[in-house]
């Protein structure tokens, strides 16, 4: 029976490193916030990868951190590969984190979405997804 | 005593517990996730610490008895370039086996540099080339080994994202995989194929790039994986002879962070008979202070 102390100690140890690490990681969250965040992710974007859609007047994407808006950029093109957005996608004035592109009519077919997120610090993040006006 | 313990801990450390270089990976559309047992094929400035519990056997003077191996490592990696890094690591185990003490200790020094060589957005493809070793004498009598090793690694990813749309639902597919030779300093000591392979499914990549199909935080975040971590011995009088685990688990991404969790299953007998865990932390400085310590060098 001397594996169930043994167990309960080995417990007793990792609880006490985990609750330290723990500790360090906290210390590290606070530290990093107010500091801009680095790799731009999509946090909600319509229309969504995948979705039959009727004619969508916008492609907008919002992401998990502040975007540059010089240099991201979101474009959409028809299944033939052709630009069907003439205005350029713009990005939010305030928050800075969405970034969204006016279309026009759209005929019923598959779009492709490509977007590139350029976060302040100069790291980029690129994507593609498809949608599809019914 | 001591020998047959480090033996018997070597073999797995080496291939599932001691990780180094972890990395921020993107390819395209394709993030590659900081494995846990086989290092992902990006470069990058990060800390991870993990821990792992397995039962190792001691295959020499008793078949049957087993050592209980616990082990906090941590691992810290810097660039130098944005393609260049360098990482710096060790763990404390505590190793228990029947009728014996307990043997506790901080391993050997692990001091990695990794150079990423070849980056394809459109095919999800990354390929890096670098260097793992460990400094013998550089940790406790009791748990380091007195020599040193050095292995060259070269580490591949392909992620699935360029297959037809006709194949969407395996789109987030993604393989890992690395491949070292590693030396020891010591010439009795026998050299060791250390080989890994990772197959992984992104749900945020399902979610973002192929098909949203509202899959709620936090499981949008995660990213299911299956880990192989193996050592081959290719010298002396175990040749041929093949250890490691078969890790399936989760890992949940974040934006500046990442934790995962792993079952260690022996891969064959040699490498053990019980389920061990891995369980990770890891954070990405380049997200967390990209204008600081987290920014390569030059
Ligand atoms: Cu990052």
């Amino acid at each position: 029976m001397r594996n169930a102390s043994f167990y309960l100690s080995t417990r007793a140890v990792f609880l006490r490193s985990f609750l330290r690490l723990l500790t360090v990681v906290g210390a590290l969250c606070v530290g990093g916030i107010g500091q801009a965040w680095a790799h731009a992710q999509p946090d909600t974007q319509s229309p969504l990868a995948g979705e039959i859609v009727s004619a969508p007047s916008e492609v907008k994407i919002t992401y998990n951190e502040a975007l540059e808006p010089a240099f991201s950029s979101l474009i959409v093109s028809d299944a033939k590969g052709k630009q069907v957005n003439s205005a350029k996608a713009e990005v939010d004035a305030t928050t800075h984190k969405t970034m969204r592109v006016p279309l026009p009519a759209l005929g019923a077919g598959k779009y492709q979405v490509k977007w590139v997120a350029v976060a302040d610090d100069g790291h980029r993040t690129q994507g593609s997804f498809n949608f599809t006006v019914k | 005593m001591r020998n047959v313990l480090t033996r018997a801990a070597l073999g797995l450390a080496i291939a599932s517990l001691t990780p180094l270089g972890h990395a921020h990976a993107i390819a395209g559309n394709r993030i590659f996730p900081a494995t846990m047992a086989v290092d992902d094929p990006g470069v990058g400035d990060e800390l991870d610490f993990q821990f792992g519990h397995i039962r190792t056997p001691n295959d020499d003077d008793n078949p049957g008895s087993s050592a209980s191996v616990n082990s906090w490592s941590t691992n810290y990696a810097k660039t130098i370039t944005p393609n260049l890094a360098l990482s710096i690591g060790t763990n404390y185990s505590n190793q228990r086996s029947t009728g014996n003490p307990t043997v506790k200790g901080f391993d050997n020094l692990g001091l990695g540099i990794k150079y990423m060589m070849y980056v394809n957005p459109v095919h999800e493809f990354m390929l890096s080339v670098g260097v793992d070793s460990e400094i013998g004498g550089s940790g406790s009598k009791a748990i380091g080994s007195s020599y040193s090793t050095y292995t060259p690694t070269i580490y591949a990813g392909k992620g699935f994202g360029d297959l037809p749309d006709t194949l969407n639902w395996l789109r987030p597919f993604a393989v890992t995989a690395t491949l070292g030779q590693q030396y020891a300093s010591d010439r009795s000591v026998p050299n060791a194929l250390n080989w890994g392979v990772t197959l992984q499914y992104s749900l945020p990549y399902l979610q973002s790039f192929v098909k949203n199909i509202g899959l709620p935080k936090p499981i949008s975040n995660m990213i299911p994986v299956v880990e192989l971590a193996m050592s081959t011995c290719t010298s002396g009088s175990c040749s041929g002879q093949t250890t490691g685990t078969i890790n399936p688990g989760v890992l949940w991404e974040s934006r500046a962070m990442q934790i995962g969790l792993e079952a260690q299953i022996p891969a064959n007998r040699a490498s053990g008979h019980s389920i061990g865990v891995l369980l990770q932390t890891h954070f990405f400085f380049d997200d967390i202070f990209p204008h600081s310590i987290g920014k390569p060098i030059f």
